[in-house]
Order: C-alpha cells, then structure tokens, then sequence
C-alpha cells in the first residue's frame, strides 16, 4: 500500500486552558477529495492550521507524505498548499507579483516558475488579472487567487479552509468545480459547515463536533446514515397506536395532533405501501402521507448532540 | 538565502507602495536640512562677529561632517524617530493580515523571514542615509 498522503495520530491542541481539538486521528489516501465538516468553532481550521505548519499541535504527530511535520518541516510543507479561512493576500501587490512571490517562498526553480503560474492563474480562472493589484479585485476573485497560490507550485496535497465562504452562489458553484479540478491529480482536503458543500463534492468525509472526530467514513455511508426513519401521516379517522405498531417495520408512534401522526420505522421506505394498504382496509381515511426527509443539517445536529452528551 | 532576499524584495516593495516609506522620507530629508543649516549656523554667525572668534574658526568641515561633531550625531538621534514607525510593522502586519498563514505554511525557516525583514530594513536605512548624505554634498 501506498503511504497515505496525510497521517495524523493523536492531535491534541490547547488554546491557554481550554482543548481546541482532543486525539484527532486522520489518515487520508493520496487522491480525492476529503470533507472536514464541522459547526463553527468544532476545530476544523486548528486542525487544518497544524496540519499545515501554521500552529505547532500541544500534543500528537503530523505525517505528510510520511514525513514528520515536526522533524522535517521544510520537506513536508514543500508537499502542501494552503488556503487559510483568510486568503493570504497581500492587496498591494499585483496577481502576478504575488503569485511569483509565493512561488518562490515555495523555493521553485526560476524556469518552472512562469509555466506553472501561467497554469495556475489559467485554471483558476484569473489569467485576465495579471497585472491588478489584489487590492482591486472583488472577493470572489480574491478567493481564486488565494486559491491559485495554494496550487501554483503543484503539491501533492492542498488544503482549503471554507473556500467558498462568502461567495455568492454563482461563484460557489465555479469555486466547487475548480476543486474537483484541482483534485484530479492529487489530493484535497477542504472544510467546511455547509452539508450539502461537502456532499456534492466528496468522497470521504470526517466531522468534527467540540473538537473530536465524530464521523468518519465515505460519503455513501453518510448518505445510508441519513436516510429517512419517519413518515409523517394526517388521518382524518386516525387508529390507536397499538393497531399502528402492528403494520410489520414499525418501531414507534408519535400523536403530533390528534389526526397528524409521525411513525417511525426500521428504515424499509415500502412501509408506506403497508400504510395505504392497511388504511385502505380499516377506513382511517389517510389525507396525506410523506417520508419525513431527515434533512442534512438535522443528521449533523444529531451526530453533534450525540457527541456533545457523551 | 535566495529566499531571503526574495522576502526583503518583497518587503521593500511593500513599503515603498504604501505612502508611509515615501512620507518619512520626506520628511526625514527636511529634517537633514535643518539639521544642517542648524550646524552651519554656529560658523556663520561667528564669521560675521568677527573679532577674536574667528581665531577658533577652523577645521569646520571636520567639525561638521565626522562625528562625534557636526550633523552626523543629530542623524542619529533623529533616527530614533523614523525606525520604530517602519518595524514595528513589520511582523504584526504580517499576523493581523493573515499572511503569516502563508510564510509559515511554506518551506521556509523562521530565520529566513527575520533576516529578509531585517534586510529590508537596512536598505531603506541606507536609503535615509544617502538622503543625509546628499545634503552633505
């Protein structure tokens, strides 16, 4: 097997007294994209920061590339782009000015600099920029360029912190192509609070709630984790819950008034067939049947609850 | 050391595409000026008294340009002005901008950051230096 691009064992980091994140283990594969979800505050840009050489970690090891943040840090930050939650730009300078500053700060040779920003500046999308100072360019634009810098010396790993915050959605949407893009060829690793961000676009994702890893796996088996439990009903003849619990998958019952009723089941999305059939039979005058949609940001305020209580 | 100097480059042009860098030195070449008028002004007024005073007029240029005498001395305690405005900058900028984020996610030491700032710094007082010494000549 190939050494994962990313291997984190036991971070730990503390803010004066209190733990920003507590025993973070991450190990990431060398391509693709990965998701670092997480409320405000969960720990996704401490995490993102350390893994990035931005703040040394209280406890734990950083691998890039199999190499030890904390022994080799030139050689492993040589493998990473970042774009913190603040692009690191500097306004008076131009894009091209800029972006060559940053290519050497990354210590690329002078031959390989012009094609590899010409290439960076095609693909994000700004190569009509050159000569603007940043200063000038509006916060979509802003945001490429910072994007640009993390990828304008071709590293293996590029790590983006909420990339697509306060874009429009117009530039949500290019921002989004542009890192399945850029994650062709090499590996991705991007925060963000949005549910729906991090399930357009990848293919692993990890949660971050209060500083732990609370869910960690690939996107299919979040999206099975998500699927619908309940089915809200309104019945102008309704049963008792007795006569409810007995259509075969039914696990509870819930009187939300005295005709809307939200039963819960094993997961088996056909109990809505069973349900007509039975109320068909027995005259409880069903109006109106809809699996309840767990939407997306109810499972994350689960998952988080859950961790929270723990 | 390449990259150093790349980051004094960089800081240099920084500072020179805010008005700040060009403000001071403006104001630091008025400030030479009267210094130098002030230094002259001492010779010129016992000249003209004439009378026993001009027995001690000699060795003015080098009482005027080697220190410990002259205006060479004033410079530097003028100096004390102008320094701290430009380097106090000049790592806070860098943190309350964000851009620290990007020195040290690169593979650069902390040291070749320093020394790029401090390079940085030493040009430009280079250059107030030679503003001085224009108005010398």
């Amino acid at each position: 097997m190939q050494t994962p691009i990313v291997r984190i064992e036991h971070l730990s980091h503390k803010y004066s007294s209190s733990w920003a994140i507590r025993d973070i283990n991450i190990e990431i594969s060398q391509s693709g994209i990965v998701g670092l979800l997480g409320s405000n505050g969960a720990g996704k840009s401490t995490t993102m920061n350390i893994l990035c050489g931005a703040l040394n970690q209280t406890e734990g090891n950083v691998f890039i590339g199999g190499i030890d943040m904390r022994k080799e840090p030139e050689a492993a930050k040589k493998l990473i782009g970042f774009l913190p939650q603040n692009p690191p730009l500097y306004m008076d300078l131009s894009v091209d000015e800029y972006l060559v500053y940053c290519a050497n700060l990354r210590k690329m040779k002078k031959a390989e600099i012009r094609p590899a920003l010409e290439d960076a500046k095609e693909r994000c999308g700004i190569a009509h920029f050159s000569d603007r100072l940043i200063r000038n360019l509006s916060g979509g634009y802003r945001q490429r360029v910072g994007i640009a810098q993390a990828i304008v010396h071709r590293p293996r790993l590029v790590v983006l912190d909420e990339p697509t915050n306060g874009l429009d959605p117009n530039q949500i949407i290019e921002v989004r192509a542009l890192i399945k893009e850029i994650a062709a060829d090499r590996a991705v690793i991007f925060s963000s609070h949005i549910l729906s961000e991090v399930q357009v676009l990848c293919k692993e994702i990890k949660m971050i709630e209060g500083g732990r890893i609370v869910f960690a796996d690939t996107m299919d088996a979040f999206n099975n984790y998500v699927e619908p439990h309940s089915v809200l009903m309104s019945m102008d003849n309704p049963p008792v819950d007795t006569q409810l619990l007995q259509i075969p998958g039914a696990t509870k019952v819930d009187f939300l008034t005295e005709r809307q009723i939200r039963l819960y089941f094993n997961g088996d999305p056909s109990i809505t067939e069973t349900i007509i059939e039975a109320s068909v039979r027995n005259g409880w005058r069903l109006r109106e049947i809809s699996l309840d949609k767990s939407s997306l940001d109810e499972i994350f305020a689960q998952l988080s609850n859950h961790t929270s209580k723990n | 050391m390449k990259t150093t100097l790349k980051i004094a480059r960089t800081e240099l042009a920084l500072l020179f595409y805010s008005p700040i860098a060009w403000f001071l030195l403006v104001a630091f070449l008025f400030q030479s000026g009267l210094a130098y008028t002030t230094a002259i002004e001492g010779y010129l007024t016992q000249q003209q008294m004439g009378g026993i005073g001009l027995r001690y007029l000699q060795f003015i240029t080098n009482n005027m340009f080697t220190p410990p005498y002259g205006i060479w001395p004033s410079l530097a305690g003028k100096l004390y002005l102008y320094l701290p405005l430009l380097t106090m900058g000049l790592m806070s900028r860098e943190i309350s901008s964000g851009t620290i984020k990007l020195l040290y996610s690169s593979p650069i030491k902390v040291r070749e950051i320093i020394f790029g700032k401090f390079i940085a710094m030493m040009v430009y007082n280079l250059a107030l230096i030679l503003i001085h010494a224009t108005i010398v000549v």
